[in-house]
């Protein structure tokens, strides 16, 4: 009878559990299209940045009356991800037997437009897709090339207008725009298909302009790509003819890939009508809609920044550096500022703040190409969470001259100088955001982000305190946003540092 | 019985995790009991803080935490110097894209206990620019008094060009 009544309580109790589980998800699914984070999810997809083209702020306008309160959009953003308008590309195809005039409503009715939008993960860092948009006047046609769905490119490449290497060509030129990254990896020989060998890297050649790649209804993106040719025994350089030299190597091809965007049925692949309604099905598991990163290419780090070899090629710049690389200086007890206000022009700004005391007395009276303080005796080594802060504020409120190549750079007693930079400004901005909010104004993720850093970067050792910015740079997915780099005592020879494996700092000198 | 009642248990609890979205949790129930308000007083200076205990979500950056908010008033005499107190009672609606007018101050426990005498953060000198300067509140063992110490940060009024210190930059309050 105990044991009756043990089981049969064990058994009412799973009965309860389970019945609250199940009622907490079905709350979830009822209100999913409401919940905070969709909202917000769903702004950001249609928020505006400075200097998006009045011609895709038509689409984004068309694609928001059509989706903001679709139920279903949400998880769309959650598969496919965010727009990136302001990189979108667009390339007027002049309509036959239509005269353009000056006017630019004339225009837009007379022309038509094919836009390319990249759609980047919002934990990720790579265009995993696009919106193609056809405007011609008030008629707006889109497409949605899915970056993880080029198996089916592969196999339907008739109706869906290109095969599968083609799609991953098109978006690492995508990419490449948005990122600034344009050394790729096949991660999957299916993504590059079709030539007749299997290919393992692929470079984005500069000379394929955005602004040029287009001819009529077709992109044309020209790029390198590598394969693994069986080695000719004898003709490798200081082989013989056999022995331990590698049986393959790696050849270098150049190419072109002719894309045609629009030459399918005109069904619009994908969950896109021509009305711009996500018209996706609805998510079947209730809320957590699969997301697949898989395109079958990844980027490849890029080298050693070309800007930093001008900052070791500028002697007024190293010279400045070196001033607050001196002993005196960083075993005393006052911080030392120069503004670097333009740098061609040799135009700098000292000053200094009281004794044992970080504050200063620096404003910024316009823009600046960056910033180098020392840190005294007892403050960190490397960058403190404030100085990562103080440069997000500069960037994010427009302080910056040049956007892409904002710096900062720092002395102390423990270790060599340091400079951070920023070496892409869309993955800059995202972690400038992320910290300070946008416009830089949100004082708990300021202090937040103060908070989780203060104390993990203050070790006295220079090389513990590497390892931790660069894991923090890691935490907040900054990626290839910004750089930091390992200076000489002379401040004009710098090393690129990244996180190798997660807990090794790996250097690679600037030559 | 017993081990198939923990291995649904253990499936459901699973099955129930999988897909929820990483968060990073850092909330402090104890925070709490600092909340209400807060007096200094020395000859003419009169500052007055209220706390609140506030749990921050984050949806973008998945994060939960709890910290004390708190508005603060300065006078000399009668003459208020600066004041953000009367917006102590209103709706706190965290902003996500600028917060800078709903509170002035934000600490947190240095470590979650009850034995943590350390709160740290900052305080937006509304007098400044709102320019943030670094707090510590070290509580004594009653917690009713708190010495309060706060400093420019690195940067200060780099871009406002606000480089002053509106409240005195040590003084000890007393728990109303």
């Amino acid at each position: 009878m105990r044991l009756f009544g043990t089981t049969l309580i064990y058994i009412l109790v799973t009965l309860f559990l389970f019945n609250a589980i199940i009622s907490c998800r079905k709350t979830e699914n009822i209100n999913s299209a409401i919940k905070p984070d969709n909202i917000y999810s769903v702004d950001k997809f249609f928020k505006l940045r400075p200097g998006t083209d009045l011609k895709v702020i038509k689409v984004i306008e068309k694609l928001r009356t059509a989706n903001y309160n679709n139920p279903s959009f949400p998880n769309f953003i959650k598969t496919q991800g965010i727009a990136v308008w302001d990189k979108a590309l667009i390339q007027e195809m002049p309509l036959q037997g239509l005269s353009n005039t000056s006017s630019l409503v004339s225009n837009a009715s007379n022309t038509e437009y094919q836009i390319l939008i990249p759609l980047v993960p919002i934990n990720d860092e790579k265009v995993h897709g696009a919106i193609a948009v056809r405007l011609t006047g008030d008629s707006i046609s889109f497409k949605l090339l899915d970056g993880s769905n080029y198996m089916a490119y592969n196999t339907d490449s008739i109706h869906l207008g290109m095969n599968g290497r083609q799609l991953s060509v098109l978006l690492m030129n995508l990419h490449k725009h948005v990122f600034g990254q344009s050394r790729f990896k096949i991660t999957d020989s299916a993504a590059f298909g079709g030539m007749g060998r299997r290919v393992g890297h692929v470079i984005i050649n500069s000379a394929s302009a955005i602004s040029s790649i287009y001819v009529t209804h077709q992109t044309t993106v020209c790029l390198s790509f590598t394969t693994e040719e069986p080695r000719e025994q004898g003709n490798l350089f200081g082989c013989p003819p056999v022995g331990d030299c590698p049986q393959t190597v790696t050849v270098w091809h150049p190419g072109c890939e002719q894309i045609f965007v629009w030459e399918d049925d005109g069904t619009g692949y994908g969950e896109f009508e021509n009305d711009g309604t996500y018209n996706g099905p609805p998510p079947s598991d209730g809320g957590s809609y699969y997301y697949n990163p898989e395109t079958g290419w990844e980027a490849e780090p890029e080298a050693c920044d070309p800007f930093i070899l001008t900052l070791q090629n500028d002697v007024t710049f190293s010279n400045k550096f070196k001033t607050l690389n001196d002993l005196s200086v960083v075993t005393g007890n006052i911080e030392k500022n120069i503004i670097v206000n333009d740098r061609v022009n040799n135009s700098y700004s000292e000053s200094q703040g009281a004794p044992n005391s970080s504050d200063n007395t620096i404003t910024l009276t316009g823009m600046i190409d960056g910033r180098l303080h020392d840190h005294y005796a007892g403050l960190n080594s490397i960058f403190s969470p404030q100085d990562v802060i103080a440069m997000c504020e500069v960037y994010l409120q427009g302080f910056a001259r040049d956007s892409a190549n904002l710096f900062y750079g720092m002395t102390s007693s423990y270790g060599p100088p340091y400079l951070i930079k920023v070496t892409n400004t869309e993955l800059f901005r995202r972690f400038a955001e992320k910290i300070c909010g946008v416009g830089g104004n949100d004082n708990v993720r300021k202090e937040n982000f103060k908070s989780d850093y203060e104390y993990l970067l203050r070790s006295p050792d220079a090389t513990y305190n590497e390892l931790q910015f660069l894991k923090m740079m890691s935490d907040k997915k900054i990626g290839l946003g910004m750089t930091l780099f390992r200076g000489n005592n002379d401040c004009n020879q710098w090393s690129k540092l990244s996180l190798f494996m997660g807990n090794e700092v790996r250097s690679q000198p600037c030559n | 019985m017993k081990n198939i009642f923990f291995a649904m248990l253990a499936l459901m609890t699973t099955v129930y995790s999988f897909g929820q979205p990483p968060q990073r949790y850092d909330t402090c129930s104890v925070i709490s009991q600092y909340a209400g308000e807060w007096r200094y007083t020395n000859g003419n200076d009169t500052i007055r803080i209220y706390f609140q205990a506030y749990r921050f979500y984050s949806p973008e950056i998945r994060f939960v935490g709890e910290r004390l908010i708190g508005w603060h008033e300065y006078k000399q005499g009668n003459t208020i110097i600066e004041s953000d107190y009367q917006r102590r009672f209103s709706n706190m609606i965290y902003n996500r894209d600028n917060d800078t007018t709903m509170f002035s101050i934000i600490l947190r426990l240095e470590q979650c206990s009850n034995s943590c005498l350390e709160l740290r953060g900052t305080i937006n000198d509304l007098s400044q620019s709102n320019e943030s300067k670094d707090v510590i509140a070290l509580l004594d063992p009653t917690k009713t008094n708190m010495n309060w110490t706060q400093k420019h940060g690195e940067s200060t009024g780099i871009i406002t060009g606000a480089h002053g210190m509106t409240l005195p930059s040590q003084f000890t309050l007393t728990k109303q």
